[in-house]
């Protein structure tokens, strides 16, 4: 109870005396697939470790979000979690079976020794003299401190890194709005061999023509967006049955302020209407899919960008279509600019980068996405400057540095996941899924070696840091020679 | 031998091509295809690929002609 007293216009909350909820080595906020790789590789190297989650499950996106499509190099823990999913018929094609994964975290978890605290929001840090000393966080039993020599910050949104006071970016840097955000929904009585063998998956892989047409012909009401995103197959399910079950990504919010409820209440709203329509839509014009119905909608929010950390490094966008190394590599991901338009349909896998004094419009794979740059497609290029025949489509993949998961100034904190330090665009090709859990790992690691040395983790050797995370089976580029 | 063929509706989300060990495929404008004089006909890209873009075709000719000396 706290009594209603104003200070200017605000409702003052009085010095309150908070429990301590327990003192751990690490603390790792938000049980995501960063947090996830962060928790167990802290714990398996021996650190007392607590994972804080403010939903029901671990997974964050790849599994309550209905993101189950998780790609990118498998390798460390992530290849294991991928193992763990096949054993129980919960995982191919790199399609995952969302509560089966939910369960697969739940087990490695607990067999890493990591506490587990669920349904726990994170609140506020504790931080004393530029050194992270715990965190608050707020559930069922009220408002308590988590005390910790280490913090890892995998929120997703760099939640604690802001509350902390690190320094941080929002958005696209011409106009501050966001990567568009998808709510995805679930569709069960599927035929799955009908669809497999349709000519609109052949021919229209992505339904642009067809979308095109029903938006012409006025059965979509408006564009909310002008392809398929993805649309995965649910393993495990009975087969040949007619009774597959697929994920859809196809949903799209614009305008997105990722980081205000009030804007996040409108998009899940928005991204209900948006499944009821487009289930319907499917239904009428998809083959296999004529006795489909809805079963569920995400119940976290597909938010691809929000807010990341200022680290030690920022990786650049030039670091991206140049694939530029590092001699503090801790992980590599194969994907490309890839940006969900923030205010309107469809994406743009496209830069603006200045090369040699000039304006240029950098691709990593030429003349794809929904638009074409302001000068026309032609003048893409690659991260050279060169367009036309000259054109080099980037074969190697993007390296990240150890360095972007250390935040400026606050000591003992680091962060994993799609807030790492990178720039607007960098950020749009280091998110997913297994480059999620491979940055973890590596935090993880790093925090667990800081602790047996006690030293800062930015301190930590980046050689026997990569030489750790190549002994537990991490990519770091080793097999592009990189 | 298995031949590999991407003509299922590729959606150039390059996860083939980072799984492929013998870096047998690459990207055009609108697909991803296999270099058939690359590959080594293991199947990790059919089991990578997220959409099921990938088929696989036995191909009795071609193992003949492997098998000669
Ligand atoms: C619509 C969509 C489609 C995508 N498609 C693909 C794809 O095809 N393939 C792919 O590999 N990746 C894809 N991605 C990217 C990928 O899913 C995410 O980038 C990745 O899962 C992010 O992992 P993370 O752990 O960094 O963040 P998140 O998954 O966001 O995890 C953050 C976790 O922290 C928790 N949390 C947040 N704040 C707090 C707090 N204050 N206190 C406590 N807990 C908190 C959240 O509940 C969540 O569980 C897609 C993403 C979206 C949104
Ligand atoms: S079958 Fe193996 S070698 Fe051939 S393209 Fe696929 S992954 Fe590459
Ligand atoms: S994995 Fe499948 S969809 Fe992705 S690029 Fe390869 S063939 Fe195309």
């Amino acid at each position: 109870m706290i009594p209603l007293t104003y200070k200017e216009g605000r409702i003052v909350n009085p010095e309150i005396l908070m429990p301590v909820f327990g003192e751990f080595d690490v603390a790792v906020c938000g049980g995501g697939m960063a947090g996830f790789g962060a928790a167990i590789a802290a714990a398996r190297m021996g650190c007392k470790t607590i994972l804080v989650e403010r939903e029901s499950a671990l997974g964050g996106l790849a599994t309550v979000g209905l993101v189950n499509i998780p790609l990118d190099f498998l390798a460390g823990i992530g290849k294991e979690m991928i193992q763990n999913l096949e054993a129980m018929n919960g995982h191919w094609h790199r399609n995952s079976d969302p509560e089966k994964h939910k369960l697969v975290l739940d087990r490695m978890a607990v067999q890493a020794g990591v506490t587990l605290l669920l349904v726990s929001h994170v609140v506020e840090a504790i931080v004393e003299n530029d050194v992270i000393k715990g965190v608050v966080v707020e559930n069922k039993s009220g408002r308590q401190a988590i005390l910790a020599k280490r913090v890892i910050d995998c929120t997703g949104d760099a939640d604690v890194a802001h509350f902390a006071g690190c320094e941080t970016m929002a958005g696209r840097p011409s106009d501050g709005k966001h990567q568009a955000c998808s709510l995805e929904f679930r569709l069960g009585g599927v035929n799955w061999e009908k669809y497999a063998e349709s000519d609109l998956k052949k021919n229209d892989p992505q339904w642009i023509k067809l979308i095109q047409e029903c938006f012409d012909s006025g059965e979509l009401p408006y564009m909310i967006d002008n392809h398929l995103n993805w649309l995965t197959h649910v393993p495990g399910r009975p087969q040949k049955s007619q009774r597959d079950e697929v994920s859809i990504c196809f949903s799209h919010s614009r305008n997105c302020r990722p980081l205000d409820a009030v804007d996040l209440t409108r998009m899940y709203l928005e991204g209900r209407e948006q499944a009821d329509i487009l289930s319907k839509f499917i239904k009428r014009n998809i083959p296999g899919f004529e006795d489909s119905y809805l079963i569920d909608t995400g119940s976290l929010l597909g938010v691809r960008e929000s807010r990341r950390v200022v680290g030690e490094y920022v990786l650049k966008t030039m670091d991206v279509v140049r694939a530029n190394t590092f001699e503090d590599t801790i992980a590599i991901t194969g994907h490309h600019l890839d940006l969900h338009n923030p205010d309107g349909p469809g994406n743009i896998k496209w830069a603006e980068l200045e090369i040699d004094g000039k304006t240029c419009y950098v691709s990593t794979l030429g003349k794809v996405g929904s638009w074409p740059p302001p000068t026309g497609w032609d003048s893409i290029t690659d991260g050279w400057g060169r367009s036309g025949d000259q054109f080099q489509k980037k074969r190697l993949p993007t390296s990240i540095p150890y360095r972007s998961l250390v935040p400026l100034k606050i000591d003992n904190l680091l962060v994993a996941g799609r807030c790492l330090s990178a720039e607007f665009m960098a950020q749009a090709c280091c998110r997913l899924i297994l480059a999620c859990i491979n940055m973890g790992q590596a935090a993880g690691t790093a925090t667990a070696m800081s602790l047996k040395q006690n030293i800062v983790p930015r301190k930590v050797d980046h050689k026997l840091l990569r030489q750790q995370l190549l002994a537990d089976g991490c990519e770091i580029g080793q097999t592009f020679n990189l | 031998m298995k031949i590999y063929l991407i003509d299922h509706g590729c959606k150039k989300c390059g996860s083939c091509e980072m799984a492929c060990p013998a870096q047998a495929i690459y990207m055009l404008e609108d697909t991803a295809v296999i270099d058939q004089k690359l590959c080594r006909h293991c199947g990790i890209c059919y089991d990578s690929c997220p959409t099921e873009a990938i088929s696989v075709h036995e191909d009795n000719n071609q193992k003949q002609e492997q098998e000669k000396p």
